[in-house]
């Protein structure tokens, strides 16, 4: 065995059960959740569910209250986390979210989230107004995040997601607790 | 069967006005004439509201919207508009063929509206409406109502495979016309939503009367149910093998997913003890007979045995037999906490992939309908295109989505699998965990025993009655594990004998008492559409309509819903529930039409109906009750032919003076 690499062992060991190497050269499927309609018929629920209504019809959310939104909407497990949290929170626990090392790392590092707000930013589809976005009325309007939202709330698809926003709804995040 | 005797609508108004309108009625044809507007058909509310028949307006029990707001907020009093009414409510007098009587009385403002009062002269009272009425033979509207129109109770099974009555609501659109939605259809105002299932039918043969043929009926209904409630059965059983099993500490599953015939020929010979032995190596009469061999040399040795008076073993044992189940104990309890832990990991797990790919689906679905193609867009102030994949968005394509849900399908299999496996597990750990502790416990207590006992023959002796025990214990328990798999087994067996006779068969035939109902029904339609001028049917023709087997009428091949012209719906419907009356044996009795002619108001549907009225109409035996808007000529023409009009003027609702 002296000098023989593990690798040349194993590709004898595989030999002898007669077993093939097989190269598989696709890519690993990506997940649903990356794609960006998706994402943007998620921030679209968002803005149903969570967003304050304004008097002319349009509905505003903070930028990062609604980062965390679209986060946890989109995986349902994390919910009974964030919910510890927040409760550790009113017990002045005062750890903002990026500092909480029970939460997502990906939260973080979540790019999808910002390039996806720029597209609805730079095509007026959202506006921005300092931290909040303000998705302008009529809403769900003739945007494509429009059509995107009412399809979906019409035919009562993506109920999971919206189970979550209905949860998150009620609970009022501070500038403090969402500070990056 | 009975007659509706009066009508009355009364009330306060909120300024202490009283007001009240009323209609009194004969037998026979009763034909009541009032201008638009009159409040006819407040007064056919008033009487569907007395029957609790507000489901057939599509509405909840106890909901007024069914009467016009004169009824409910607010009316015009003489020259006075629009005063709020602080109370009102409805009665209605109906008489039996003998003479008999009741009043019915219900709150439509200012009171319960989920009661009727009942007042026949003997009982008087409260009764309720809405669910339940049928089945509370004291308080229940309907009950109280077939019981005293003499008019039997009738069953079919719903959706669900439950029996459930016919209620009140489901016979009446075959008697009670009413104005808006009554005349596009036969039964057009049929109760659907209660799921009874063939409820049309149902209600055409209750009120023909044909009771062997509804009979028929529900056994047919109850055949179609009697295989999902077979599997059902088997499935419980199975589960109870299962539990019974799981008791002995062993875990299994034991299928019925397979046909009925096999399931059928599988258990009618099932010997669960031979499976038991199979699967968990137990076999139940070479075990107890070792235990009771067993059990017999511990007697023998309690009893007759020469016990050494300077042995220690008994302690020994006894404590040593203690410690090592304590430590199985300690074991068990670490395995089945890791189990656990790993069993909610996993779970959660599932639940996330379940979600993702019920998203990925949905997901799916928008790309299909086109809407997954992420546009191109213009900046509304600079005008510059903004091209997503500048921002690195790009949407995935339908083939990816589709392989991504095979994926987290996979996914999802797996981890079910891997979470069964632990269930499993943690179920058999259990078992073993409760009999250990048991044993345990029972250790604990012979080993308190032993060393109480003073000397080593004692404590030999004390050990040896506390083996016996053990012992015995074990063959009681094995004992009844054989019980409860004898018992299971039996009633498998039992199973299968009562699935393989399948269910109950029905008979097909009408019966001669049916077959004359049927006839004179189909020839009493006939004879009305004849009567009443329906242009699809000519004379020569009308030999050919016919009812299907739903009672859905016929001219040869073709619905006799879509012949003729679109005035002719009204008349199919008034021919329909008019044939009815007359040979109907369930039949309440009376058949009332509110506004027959109402879409129709030229020359030739007037003559129409008035023609009817004075041939076949006046002939009838039972009370027909029109309510409509004639001309004068019409009037003059009923007279002519011999009818009384009843002719009234103003608004229904008038002021009552106080004396």
């Amino acid at each position: 065995m002296t000098g023989e690499r593990a690798t040349d062992r194993l590709a004898a060991l595989l030999r002898q059960t007669g077993a093939v190497p097989r190269l598989r050269a696709e890519r690993i499927v990506p997940s649903s959740i990356y794609d960006p309609v998706y994402r943007i018929g998620v921030i679209g629920m968002a803005f149903v569910v969570c967003g304050k209504p304004q008097i002319d019809g349009a509905r505003r959310l903070n930028g990062y209250h609604l980062k965390l939104l679209q986060f946890v909407a989109v995986r349902p497990s994390v919910l009974p986390r964030l919910l510890l949290w927040v409760e550790a929170d009113k017990s002045r626990n005062e750890m903002t979210l990026e500092q909480w090392l029970g939460f997502p790392r990906g939260f973080a590092a979540d790019t999808l989230h910002e390039g996806i707000v720029s597209y609805l930013v730079a095509s007026g589809q959202l506006l921005s107004l300092k931290n909040d976005l303000l998705a302008p009325a009529p809403f769900p309007g003739a945007t494509f995040m429009g059509e995107v939202t009412a399809k979906i709330t019409s035919t009562a698809t993506f109920g999971e997601e919206r189970r979550v926003l209905d949860a998150l709804r009620s609970i009022r995040f501070t500038q403090r607790m969402l500070a990056p | 069967m009975m007659t509706v005797q009066e009508v009355r609508i009364s009330g306060e108004t909120e300024s202490g006005r009283s007001f009240e309108g009323r209609m009194v009625f004969a037998g026979g044809l009763q034909i009541v004439s009032a201008p638009n507007g009159y409040g006819k058909s407040m007064a056919a509310a008033g009487i569907a509201w007395c029957l609790g028949l507000e489901a057939m307006y599509g509405l909840q029990p106890g909901d007024t919207s069914l009467f016009p707001e004169a009824a409910r907020e607010r009316l015009d009093l003489g020259t006075a508009r629009g005063i709020g009414i602080k109370s009102s409510s409805a009665d209605v007098v109906l008489m039996r063929d003998d003479g008999a009587r009741v009043r019915l009385s219900r709150s439509i403002r200012g009171g319960r509206a989920e009661v009727i009062q009942w007042d026949d002269g003997k009982e008087r009272g409260n009764v309720v409406v809405g669910w339940g009425s049928m089945k509370d033979p004291t308080a229940g509207f309907q009950s109280r109502f077939f019981s005293w129109a003499g008019l039997p109770p009738a069953k079919l099974m719903n959706t669900q495979g439950r029996e459930v009555p016919l209620y009140l609501e489901n016979l009446a659109p075959l008697f009670f016309v009413e104005q808006m939605e009554g005349w596009s259809d036969i039964q057009a105002q049929q109760v659907y939503r209660y799921g009874i299932s063939e409820v049309a039918e149902g209600a055409v043969e209750y009120l023909l009367g044909l009771e062997a043929e509804l009979r028929a009926r529900l056994m047919r209904q109850a055949g179609a149910t009697w295989e999902a409630a077979r599997r059902e059965e088997a499935r419980t059983l199975a589960k109870e093998f299962e539990e019974a099993i799981q008791a002995a500490g062993w875990v299994g599953e034991m299928s019925t997913r397979k046909s009925l015939d096999d399931l059928v020929h599988q258990w009618s010979a099932i010997n669960l003890l031979a499976i038991v032995k199979e699967l968990f190596r137990f076999d139940y009469g070479a075990e107890q007979k070792r235990r009771r061999a067993t059990l017999e040399a511990l007697r023998n040795e309690l009893t007759r045995g020469n016990l050494d008076p300077h042995s220690t073993v008994a302690s020994t044992e006894a404590s040593q037999h203690a410690l090592a189940l304590k430590r199985q104990r300690h074991d068990i309890q670490t395995e089945l906490r890791t189990i656990r832990a790993q069993l909610d990991e996993q779970r959660s797990l599932l639940g996330g992939i379940e979600s993702r790919e019920k998203s990925a689906k949905d997901l799916l679905r928008l790309k299909k309908e086109g809407i997954g193609i992420l546009p191109r867009a213009e900046c509304p102030t600079c005008h510059q295109t903004v091209d997503p994949e500048n921002l690195h968005l790009v949407a995935h394509g339908v083939e990816t989505i589709e392989a991504h849900i095979e994926s987290v399908r996979r996914e999802r299999e797996l981890l079910m699998r891997s979470v069964r496996r632990l269930e499993g597990e943690a179920i058999e750990l259990g078992a073993k965990a409760a009999r250990i502790e048991e044993e345990f416990g029972k250790a604990e207590e012979a080993l308190a025993l032993v060393q109480q006992a003073v000397g080593p023959v004692r404590e030999a002796m004390v050990k040896l009655t506390t083996d016996i025990l053990a012992l015995e214990r074990e063959i009681d328990r094995n004992d009844q594990v054989h019980t409860r798999l004898l018992d299971l087994e039996r009633r498998m067996r039992e199973w299968s004998e009562v699935t393989l006779k399948g269910p109950v068969a029905v008979e097909e035939a009408l019966s001669a008492t049916s077959e004359i109902r049927l006839a004179a029904f189909a020839d009493g339609l006939r004879q009305n559409l004849i009567a009443l001028g329906h242009s699809g049917v000519h004379k020569a023709e009308a030999g050919d309509v016919r009812l299907d087997e739903r009672y859905v009428p016929y001219l040869g091949h073709r619905r006799l819903r879509a012949l003729g012209s679109a005035s002719d719906r009204a008349r199919l419907v008034m021919a329909y529930v008019l044939a009815l009356l007359e040979a109907g044996a369930h039949h309440p009795g009376f058949v009332l039409l509110d506004e027959p002619i109402q879409q129709n108001p030229d020359e030739m549907h007037h003559e129409k109906l008035v023609n009817f009225l004075n041939g076949r109409g006046r002939a009838a035996t039972r009370q027909v009750i029109v309510l409509t808007s004639l001309r004068t000529q019409d009037v003059e023409a009923l007279k002519r032919g011999g009818q009384k009009v009843h002719r009234l003027k103003g608004k229904f609702l008038r002021e009552v003076q106080a004396n």
